[in-house]
């Protein structure tokens, strides 16, 4: 499992007090993560650097408001970086199948490219499960998060989050097997 | 298909495919840091112990600007000729008391930012003043552009005097207003064209220098300290209607102009908002009730 960091109770106590250490090393911890994730659902570097953009600042405000995470800062981000990325979606339906900026590397051109189409083709059946069920594939699958950090994202029982997943994965393989037939 | 460990190998190597992700452009990390904590220090409740001290310093400076712009006034030829003077264009005869206010009003600013929204408030009017004597088609004064830039270059090194959350926060409001000044810089032709398009390139380059000064303070910082003269519209031998050390030279205003001392705080810096996105979602996914509240 990599990406997760425990979280440092003291570190967002000083980050409550809007000290510039404490949000500077929360910046410097999660946001390379929560860019690679930003990226991954929305194939687009510089989309990815809105959401990021957005997401901290919403993490700000949050705080001023005194809201925001109370323990667990990664489950918090990742879970606003998700619904900025839903709500991009929901403005921009169009833009699940265009976004596209993966590397090109190893392969030659046309394998990158039809790589690329696939790689198009798995994002847009990902955005068509639900929101939770997008955040459970991708947290366990791609970001490799263990089910208790995954559930604490989503806020549910692990319990739950199994099932989610299950089902996630059940409708996800539904969606491609009929996108390839 | 075989199903292990509750996933279909083609769908684990399908998702295993989107893990590979281009390495995020390292200046576009940092501009998003700078941003991330200016916007902090913007949003930091501010403590409410110096309003006494403050209170009075702000009307002491009031009795004393108060006591220059009677001065000026008097320099001037009267109330009525400094307000008829704002409107004045270069050329004209009231145009001098425009900029001898502008100055007085500078002197009397009461910290560097304050110098700082001055300085760019004046180089949009020098834009706005371009702009009219194209429509007018009437021909742009080049000490008219140097002034613009010594004005830019003179915010610029109050900003580098500031300490990190200041000169971010202070860089960011210098782009805004840079960009509004390149947007509305209209098109010229024959000598005027190729002014305006000279004094288009130079506030790019300043947009460019900010965005630089946000990615990195100390560089910025350094580049003020010792490169500060290096004014981007070409010098130009004498100065008709411009008040000594104003704009003559590319010498970014008077001596006392200078910037303080270079206060250099902590490391990295910070700020602004990303544009255009969504209001503020529910919390993440849509889960059940809990702990935080994004």
């Amino acid at each position: 499992m990599e990406n997760v960091v425990p979280s440092d109770p003291a570190l967002l106590e000083r980050a409550r007090a809007f000290d510039r250490q404490a949000l500077a090393e929360i910046y410097d911890i999660y946001s390379p993560g929560l860019y690679r994730y930003a990226v991954r659902l929305l194939g687009d570097s510089q989309l990815a650097e809105e959401c990021i953009a957005e997401t901290f600042s919403r993490f700000l405000h949050a705080l001023r408001e005194h809201k925001g995470p109370r323990d667990f800062v990664q489950a918090y981000l990742y879970r606003v970086a998700h619904n900025w990325i839903a709500d991009y979606y929901r403005r921009e339906p169009s833009a699940v199948e265009l976004k596209e900026d993966h590397p090109d590397v190893g392969p030659g051109p046309e394998t990158a490219v039809e790589r690329n189409l696939q790689d198009a083709r798995l994002r847009a059946a990902i955005h068509q499960l639900t929101p939770e069920q997008q955040q459970v594939i991708l947290l366990k699958y791609v970001e490799d998060w263990d089910n208790e950090t995954v559930a604490r994202a989503l806020r549910k029982p692990i319990g739950a989050v199994k099932s989610l997943q299950h089902r996630a994965l059940a409708r996800l393989q539904r969606i491609l097997e009929e996108k390839t037939s | 298909m075989k199903v292990k460990n509750g996933i279909d190998p083609e769908v684990e190597k399908q998702l295993g495919r989107l893990k590979a992700v281009p390495a995020r452009d390292s200046q576009a990390a940092a501009r998003g840091r700078a941003r991330f904590l200016a916007e902090a220090a913007v949003l930091q409740p501010k403590p409410k112990q110096k309003v006494h001290a403050v209170t009075s310093r702000r009307l002491a400076w009031r009795f004393v600007l108060a006591a220059l712009a009677a001065v000026v006034l008097i320099f001037g030829g009267g109330v009525g000729a400094a307000f008829a003077a704002q409107d004045a264009l270069p050329g004209e005869a009231l145009y001098p008391i425009k900029i001898m206010s502008e100055d007085v009003r500078l002197e009397l600013a009461s910290d560097p930012q304050a110098g700082i929204n001055l300085l760019m408030q004046f180089a949009s009017v020098r834009v706005s003043e371009m702009n009219q004597l194209v429509v007018q088609e009437s021909d742009i004064p080049v000490q008219t552009a140097e002034r613009l830039e010594n004005q830019i270059q003179m915010a610029f090194q109050l900003a580098a005097g500031l300490d990190d959350d200041g000169m971010q926060a202070a860089l960011l409001g210098i782009r805004t207003k840079l960009e509004e000044q390149a947007q509305t810089l209209l098109q010229g032709s024959g000598e005027t064209g190729d002014l305006l398009q000279q004094t288009r390139l130079m506030l790019q380059e300043h947009l460019r220098q900010a965005d630089e000064g946000l990615a990195d303070p100390e560089a910025f910082r350094a580049q003020m300290r010792y490169g500060q003269g290096d004014a981007i519209l070409p010098a130009v031998p004498s100065a008709t209607s411009v008040p000594t050390g104003q704009g003559g030279s590319s010498t970014p205003g008077g001596p006392d102009q200078t910037p303080g001392p270079q206060q250099t705080p902590e490391k990295t810096p910070a700020p602004s908002k990303s544009s255009g996105t969504p209001s503020t979602p529910g919390d993440g996914g849509g889960g059940g009730g809990g702990g935080d509240h994004p």
